[in-house]
Formats: structure tokens, C-alpha cells, sequence
């Protein structure tokens, strides 16, 4: 007989990991709109589900004109074909491997960047706890009833351990710039690497912040001690509300940990021709894009949990959605839940998209000098005062809010007063050149 | 977890006071999701490599670097300051670790105990000692990138 969690996770398994190909397929597509609606284009329009073949698809008697309907429609579809071809594209195109590459390791890169981003989301409560009434088939017990959560792994160290999966996407990345032995490659793993090193100090800090606010790092007491369900204390508002700067933070750690832009650096174009993906080609090469797209995925679903509620849906002061779901009826809870969650994810999603087209790219320099002069101290400010806070025994939201707002301020106004080093950015002085004339020249 | 959570007694406080359930139940899930994930990156690079067309030439051998003739290999040494920042990141990365399970703890303890200044006195000590070593790297330049 099979457990009711056991039960509840396989079908979560089910859904998501289909939600989640299939979505990161058609975030790619929206992704492109997204950068259209940004540059003021229409974007992929023009390819239907015939592939190109709608005319042939016409001349199918008896069920032509209704397959002519069904795959092309009247106006191909708003593109919507477009993910699926581009996956087919790549399956078909030749898998390369160059001669002087590090073979295995090679090999190994493109799955290393996919399966951590495929099990980082198994903690995330999808759908809250739901008391599973069991099933029962002629007379014996399949499924047990019981109560479940509506997550992947029921582990009450959800927060840790997406974290801890999340650490391992560097190693793809790391290896796929080594083994290539390609300088473009090695200088984009190198700078990735760092990038994401620096920016997981930060993201942990921030982490760390909201694990003391809810006084666990399980997944689901995370959710119902922003919905005020239970009597954490503190913690009866949202944590973006609580702590809005951190939310700042935590969500530029997300940007940089999945390579987005304006942290893009390992696999910036213009200087790096590909970064660490320069030697990859056909599905090799787009399961990196994959591996991106789906930890897009689990750092927005991370930052709805932590920050968002989870799949807490209010009106202004008491959350609509019960606690727990019961009996059958519950599973329609379980469902606007899930899509609640989903919604968040997806918003946070564009938003990225959005980011991405309005910010240019970060210097190399400047990206560290975001996280280890910018980010670190600033959390480890915040680590410290909410240590006071909460040794003092602060109870209500509000102040740690205003503590936030606080530091933010001085964070601006201190900022630019603190003395700098010499200046990074200096001219070099190119004898003859139109910055420095020839008679500019000392003698 | 705190004792107010236990009063209640609802479904998902009987869950929680049950703590992580362990065993085969609780983890086999994510067994099932592993072995698919697993499935899918190997089959993906099976199955790109099997559909796809296979062509070898001299000059596709090459590295690409933009054209030109590749000088070297890219087997050479790279900026120290990588290795500076990667042992920078250990230091800070174990301290957060350390600090996991005082962050949970930290916030339950009731304020008339005295376990309350020491937890905070460890949290402080900790933190000054990184901002010490931390401060260290500053002044030494080591997040100087020009």
C-alpha cells in the first residue's frame, strides 16, 4: 500500500516536471516577445504547428480542412509552433565533439547544468498541505489517506537543501569551460564561476535573515507564517514586506546565480564570442540554455516562497485560502493554490525578462564590486541589526521594515562618501590617439 | 519548532509536530524525480548525437578563435585573483553554513533565558572574526579587478 505523501509527491512529480519542460520551452518564446514588446517589433509570429507544410496538410482528404484548421489556424497560431520547432531544430542538428576537447568531461558538462536545475524545485510546496482521503479500488486500499504535502520531498529543510542544489549548477559550467580548451570558453567559465560564487555569499545572508524571521527552514511553516496562520511571532505580513531590501538583494542573487542579465558575463557576446558554451552545438549546447531557464524557474519559485507568500492569495487582511485542504473538495484548493504559486512564478519570470532588456551588461569588475563592496556588507549590516532586533525582542513587522527602509538610506547617502582606490576605469594613454594628442606629450 | 505551534490540534500541526518524516516514503519521490532527471540529460545527449548528421574536416577540428589561427592551447595559468576569490568565498560560505541552525534556533529562545545573549554573543563573535579577515582582503586589494 502506498503512502499518501508517497502518492500526493508522484503526481506533483508529474505535473511540474511536465509544467516545467514544457514552460521552459515557451519561456523562450516569451522571451523573445518579451525583447520584442521591448524593441518595439512583433517578435516570432509565423510559425504554426504544420511546420511549414500547411499546404500539403490542405490536400488530406476528409480531415484536411479541419487538421488545416487545428495546426494553422487563421493566424498561424501568434507563432506559438516556434518553441516546438526550435527543439526539434536542435535535436537535429549535428552533435559536434572537436578533437582536442577533454571528451568526458565535455560530455558530462551539458547533464551537470541540467539535473540539479530539474531536482532544485522538489522542496517547493506547490499547493500547501492537503488531508489526501486515500483511494480505494474494488474493496482493497491502493492509497492510503493521510495527511500530505503538496511538495516533492516533505523535508523540513526545504530552504537548505535549494540552496544546496542550487550550489551544484556551477560545476557545469566550470566544466564545460575547462574541458572545451578554448580560451573564449576558459575565461567564460572563470568569470562564471566567481560570479556565482560571489553572489551565493549574499543570497545565503539574505536567507539566512528570512530563516530567522520564520524560525524554520521548512518550506511549508515558511508559507503559513506569511499568511499569519500560525503564531510565529513576528512574521504575519509577507516577507518583501518585512524585510523589502533584502527582497532586493535576494532577487538580484537570483539574477546573477542564473546567469541572467545584466549578469550575463560568462556567455556576453561581444567579448566572449559564447563564454563557456563557445565548442557546444545541436541539444548539448541548448541544454545549458535549459539548465538556465529552469533554474530561472526555481530562484522565482524560491523568491515567492521566501518572500511572496508562497501560494497565499489575500484580499487586504485575511489570507481566502484554507490552511489545510480537506476531503475531495480540497483538492480545488489544492489546485488554485498550485495555480496561485504558479502565477507568482511566472510574473517574477517577466519581470527577469524585463530586466533583461532595460539593463546593459555589468563590467567584470564591476560585478565583484557589486557583491563584495556592494551586497556583503550590506547583508552582513542587516544580519547584525536584525540579530539586535531580534535580542531585543522587536515583535511587530513593521519596525524590521522601517530597519530596512533605515539601512537603505544610509547605505545611499554613506555610500559615495566612502573613500575609493584609485580609479578603474582610466584612460590609456594611446600616444597620437584623439584622447591624447601628440603634443600632449611630456618631452 | 516552537511549542505554540503544537496547540492547535489540526492536520498540519500533527504533521508538523511529526517533524521531517523520514524513511522510504518521504524520499522516494525524490528518487523517482532524480532518476528522471538523470534520463532526460542522457537521453538528450543520445539522442541529439544519434539523429544528428556527422561530418569531420581538418579545419573544423580546430579551436575557434574568431578566425584566426589558434596560438597555444587554452592549458595555461589565469589570474590568481580567481583562486583569492574562490578562497574568500570558503570563508564566507562555512560561516552562513554555521549559521543555519543558529538562525532557527535563535529566535525561539525566550528572552529571560540566558541562553538568549550567549546565542547572540556567538552570532557577534562569529561575524566580527569574518569582517576582520574580510576587512584583511579589502585593504589587500583583493577585490580590485583593474
Amino acid at each position: 500500500m502506498i503512502s499518501a505523501q508517497f502518492f500526493v509527491s508522484t503526481i506533483v512529480i508529474l505535473v511540474v516536471i511536465h509544467a516545467m519542460l514544457g514552460g521552459t520551452a515557451y519561456l523562450i518564446f516569451l522571451e523573445r516577445k518579451v525583447a520584442a514588446w521591448a524593441q518595439d517589433r512583433i517578435g516570432p509570429n509565423r510559425t504554426d504547428f504544420s511546420f511549414g507544410q500547411g499546404d500539403l496538410i490542405k490536400q488530406i482528404p476528409l480531415a484536411g480542412g479541419f487538421l488545416s484548421w487545428l495546426l494553422v489556424g487563421p493566424k498561424a497560431l501568434f507563432g506559438l509552433g516556434q518553441a516546438l520547432a526550435d527543439g526539434v531544430k536542435l535535436l537535429l542538428k549535428e552533435d559536434y565533439t572537436p578533437p582536442f576537447v577533454d571528451k568526458s568531461l565535455f560530455l558530462m558538462a551539458p547533464a551537470l547544468a541540467v539535473i540539479p536545475a530539474l531536482i532544485g524545485w522538489a522542496v517547493i510546496p506547490w499547493g500547501g498541505v492537503v488531508a489526501f482521503p486515500g483511494i480505494e479500488l474494488f474493496g482493497t486500499q491502493l492509497v492510503e489517506s493521510g495527511v500530505a504535502r503538496v511538495a516533492v520531498l516533505p523535508i523540513n529543510l526545504a530552504v537548505i537543501y535549494i540552496l544546496a542544489v542550487g550550489s551544484l549548477a556551477v560545476y557545469g559550467v566550470v566544466l564545460a569551460g575547462y574541458s572545451s580548451n578554448n580560451k573564449y570558453s576558459f575565461l567564460g567559465g572563470l568569470r562564471a564561476t566567481a560570479q556565482m560564487l560571489s553572489y551565493e555569499i549574499p543570497m545565503g545572508v539574505c536567507v539566512l535573515l528570512m530563516i530567522l524571521m520564520y524560525r524554520s527552514a521548512d518550506a511549508e511553516v515558511i508559507v503559513q507564517a506569511q499568511t499569519g496562520e500560525l503564531p510565529v511571532g513576528f512574521s504575519t505580513a509577507w516577507g518583501i514586506f518585512i524585510h523589502p531590501l533584502l527582497a532586493v538583494l535576494f532577487f538580484i542573487c537570483i539574477l546573477a546565480e542564473s546567469n541572467r542579465a545584466p549578469f550575463d558575463l560568462a556567455e556576453a557576446e561581444q567579448e566572449l564570442v559564447g563564454g563557456f558554451h563557445t565548442e557546444y552545438s545541436s541539444m548539448k549546447w541548448a541544454m545549458f540554455f535549459l539548465g538556465e531557464y529552469m533554474h530561472m524557474i526555481t530562484g522565482c519559485a524560491f523568491f515567492a516562497l521566501l518572500f511572496l507568500g508562497g501560494w497565499d492569495l489575500p484580499i487586504p487582511v485575511v489570507s481566502l485560502l484554507p490552511e489545510v485542504a480537506t476531503g475531495w473538495l480540497g483538492l480545488l484548493v489544492v489546485f488554485i493554490k498550485f495555480n496561485v504559486f504558479a502565477g507568482k512564478v511566472v510574473f517574477l519570470l517577466f519581470v527577469m525578462m524585463w530586466v533583461r532588456w532595460t539593463l546593459p551588461r555589468f563590467r567584470f569588475d564591476q560585478l565583484m564590486r557589486l557583491a563584495w563592496q556592494g551586497l556583503i556588507p550590506l547583508s552582513l549590516v542587516m544580519l547584525l541589526l536584525v540579530g539586535f532586533m531580534v535580542f531585543m525582542g522587536v515583535q511587530g513587522w513593521v519596525w524590521y521594515a522601517v530597519a530596512n527602509v533605515a539601512v537603505a538610506i544610509v547605505a545611499a547617502v554613506v555610500g559615495p562618501l566612502l573613500p575609493t582606490g584609485p580609479k578603474v576605469n582610466r584612460k590609456v594613454p594611446l600616444a597620437g590617439s584623439r584622447f591624447s594628442p601628440l603634443e600632449a606629450e611630456p618631452a | 519548532m516552537p511549542a505554540t505551534m503544537l496547540t492547535a490540534a489540526s492536520p498540519l500541526n500533527a504533521l508538523l509536530a511529526a517533524g521531517s518524516p523520514g524513511g522510504f516514503n518521504a524520499w522516494a519521490a525524490l528518487g523517482i524525480l532524480l532518476l528522471m532527471a538523470v534520463t532526460f540529460g542522457v537521453a538528450n545527449l543520445v539522442m541529439t548525437h544519434v539523429l544528428g548528421p556527422s561530418r569531420v574536416g581538418e579545419v573544423k577540428g580546430t579551436t575557434y578563435e574568431s578566425g584566426m589561427n589558434p596560438i597555444g592551447n587554452a592549458r595555461r595559468r589565469f589570474n590568481v585573483r580567481f583562486f583569492i576569490v574562490a578562497m574568500t568565498f570558503l570563508l564566507f560560505d562555512v560561516e552562513i553554513v554555521f549559521l543555519y541552525p543558529w538562525a532557527a534556533t535563535f529566535s525561539q529562545l525566550g528572552l529571560d533565558t540566558g541562553w538568549h545573549t550567549i546565542f547572540l554573543g556567538r552570532m557577534v563573535f562569529f561575524i566580527l572574526t569574518t569582517i576582520i579577515a574580510f576587512m584583511y582582503a579589502w585593504r589587500k586589494g583583493v577585490f580590485r579587478y583593474d
